[in-house]
C-alpha cells in the first residue's frame, strides 16, 4: 500500500469520525433530555452500539457506494476530490445552518469526481436512482412509523391513570430504542466510509472489483464512528439535552424505534440513507399526533431545501476540486 | 371538502407521493412504497371519518338540533 492510499484511507476515516462526532446527538439527545442516562453514560451507550453494528449488518451499503460509478472510473485524485467535495459542503452548510446529510454529500461528491474525471457515462444510474428515491422515502417511512407507533400507544394507554409508572416503563424502553437507533446509525453510516475505502482499494488494484469488504476495513470504519460518537457526542448532547425540555419518554421511544426500523430496512437493502433526515421525519411524526401546527414547519422546509441542494452542491465542489488535483495525484 | 383538516390532507399528499415514486423506485423496493402509501391512506380515511363527524356535530349544534 502506498503512502497516498494510506493518506486517502485516513481522510475517509476522519470523515467517518466526524460523522459520529456530529450525529451522536441524534441518537442520545432524547435519553439525556428525559434523564434516563447522564450525558456521559448516554455517549458511552451510543458509542458502543455504533461500534457493535458491524456484528448485525452486512456490507451491502458499502457495495452500493463502491458501485456508484462504473469500474475503472475512480483514481486517487478523484476519490480525494469526492471526499473534499463532501467535507467542504458539510462545512459550508454547517456554517449557514442548513441541516444537510453527510451521506448525500458523499454520494454527490463521488458523482462530481466521476463526471470530472471520465464523464457522465461513468455514472451507474441504477444505483443513483435507488439513492435519490430513498432521500424521500426514508424520512417518510420514519414519519409514518413514528406516527403509527404513537397513535397505538396513545390508544392503548389513554385510560391509564398512573402516568408516573407509565413514564418509568417508557424510560426503560428508551434505553433499547436508543441502542437500536445507534445500531442503525453505525450500520448505515460506517458502511459509507467502508464503500469509499473499498473504492480506493479497487482503484489501486489492492482488491478486485467484486471482492467483499476486507474485515479490517469493516472494523476500522466502525471503530472510527464509535470513537467520533464517544469524543464528539459529549459536547453536543450536553447542549441538546438541556435545550429539549418538553420531550416525553414515549415520544423519544417512538421516534427512535421508528427511525431504527427505517434505517435497518434500508441497510439490509443496501441503500445509503440519511440518519439525520430519518430521525427528523420520525420526530415530525410524533409531533403530528398532537396536531399539525405542533411541528415547526420552518425547520421542515429547510430540510427539504437541504434534500434539493446537497447532492448538486457536493457534485459541483468535487468537480471543481478534481481539476487542479488531476495533475498532482 | 372544507370539513377535512390540514392533517388529513397531509396524509393524502404522502400517499400520493409514495404512489408517484412507485415507478422510479427499483423493483426490489417497490413494496416499501405500497406499504407506506397504504399506511398513509389508512390514516387519511380514519381522520376523514373523524373530521366529517366533527363537522356534522358542529353544524347540528349551530342549528340548535339535538346533540
Amino acid at each position: 500500500m502506498t503512502v497516498a492510499v494510506l493518506a486517502i484511507i485516513a481522510v475517509a476515516l476522519l470523515f467517518d469520525y466526524i460523522n459520529g462526532f456530529h450525529d451522536a446527538a441524534n441518537s442520545i439527545a432524547t435519553v439525556v433530555s428525559t434523564r434516563v442516562l447522564t450525558p456521559k453514560q448516554a455517549v458511552a451507550w451510543a458509542a458502543f452500539f455504533n461500534f457493535a453494528a458491524f456484528i448485525f449488518f452486512g456490507t451491502k451499503v458499502a457495495q452500493t457506494i463502491s458501485q456508484v460509478a462504473k469500474p475503472g472510473t475512480f483514481s486517487n485524485a478523484s476519490i480525494v476530490a469526492a471526499l473534499m467535495g463532501a467535507i467542504g459542503l458539510d462545512l459550508i452548510t454547517w456554517w449557514t445552518g442548513l441541516p444537510t446529510s453527510s451521506s448525500h454529500a458523499l454520494v454527490g461528491g463521488l458523482a462530481g469526481a466521476a463526471v470530472a474525471s471520465v464523464g457522465w457515462s461513468s455514472l451507474n444510474y441504477a444505483e443513483y436512482q435507488k439513492i435519490i428515491v430513498f432521500i424521500v422515502i426514508a424520512p417518510v417511512m420514519g414519519f409514518l412509523l413514528a406516527f403509527t407507533f404513537m397513535a397505538i400507544v396513545l390508544w392503548i394507554f389513554h385510560r391509564y391513570r398512573k402516568v408516573d409508572k407509565l413514564n418509568r416503563g417508557f424510560r426503560r424502553g428508551q434505553l433499547f430504542s436508543a441502542a437500536a437507533f445507534s445500531l442503525g446509525h453505525g450500520g448505515n453510516d460506517a458502511q459509507k466510509t467502508m464503500g469509499v475505502i473499498l473504492t480506493v482499494l479497487i482503484a489501486n488494484g489492492i482488491v478486485s472489483q467484486n471482492a467483499p469488504v476486507p474485515l479490517w476495513v469493516v472494523f476500522s470504519a466502525h471503530l472510527a464512528i464509535g470513537l467520533g460518537t464517544l469524543f464528539g457526542g459529549w459536547r453536543i448532547v450536553h447542549t441538546m439535552g438541556s435545550k429539549i425540555t418538553k420531550l416525553q419518554p414515549v415520544g423519544g421511544m417512538a421516534s427512535e424505534t421508528s427511525a431504527a426500523i427505517s434505517l435497518g430496512l434500508a441497510t439490509f437493502g443496501g441503500v445509503p440513507v440519511s440518519t439525520t433526515h430519518t430521525i427528523s421525519g420520525a420526530i415530525v411524526g410524533v409531533g403530528t399526533t398532537q396536531r399539525l401546527s405542533a411541528v415547526r414547519w420552518g425547520v421542515a422546509s429547510r430540510v427539504v431545501w437541504a434534500w434539493v441542494l446537497t447532492i448538486p452542491g457536493a457534485f459541483i465542489l468535487a468537480y471543481a476540486v478534481y481539476l487542479p488535483l488531476k495533475g498532482l495525484l | 371538502m372544507r370539513a377535512l383538516s390540514r392533517r388529513t390532507w397531509f396524509f393524502l399528499v404522502i400517499a400520493v407521493a409514495m404512489l408517484l415514486l412507485y415507478d422510479p423506485t427499483p423493483e426490489a423496493f417497490q413494496w416499501v412504497n405500497v406499504m407506506l402509501a397504504a399506511l398513509a391512506l389508512f390514516w387519511f380515511v380514519l381522520f376523514s371519518i373523524e373530521d366529517v363527524g366533527r363537522a356534522r356535530r358542529v353544524r347540528r349544534r349551530i342549528r340548535g338540533g339535538p346533540r
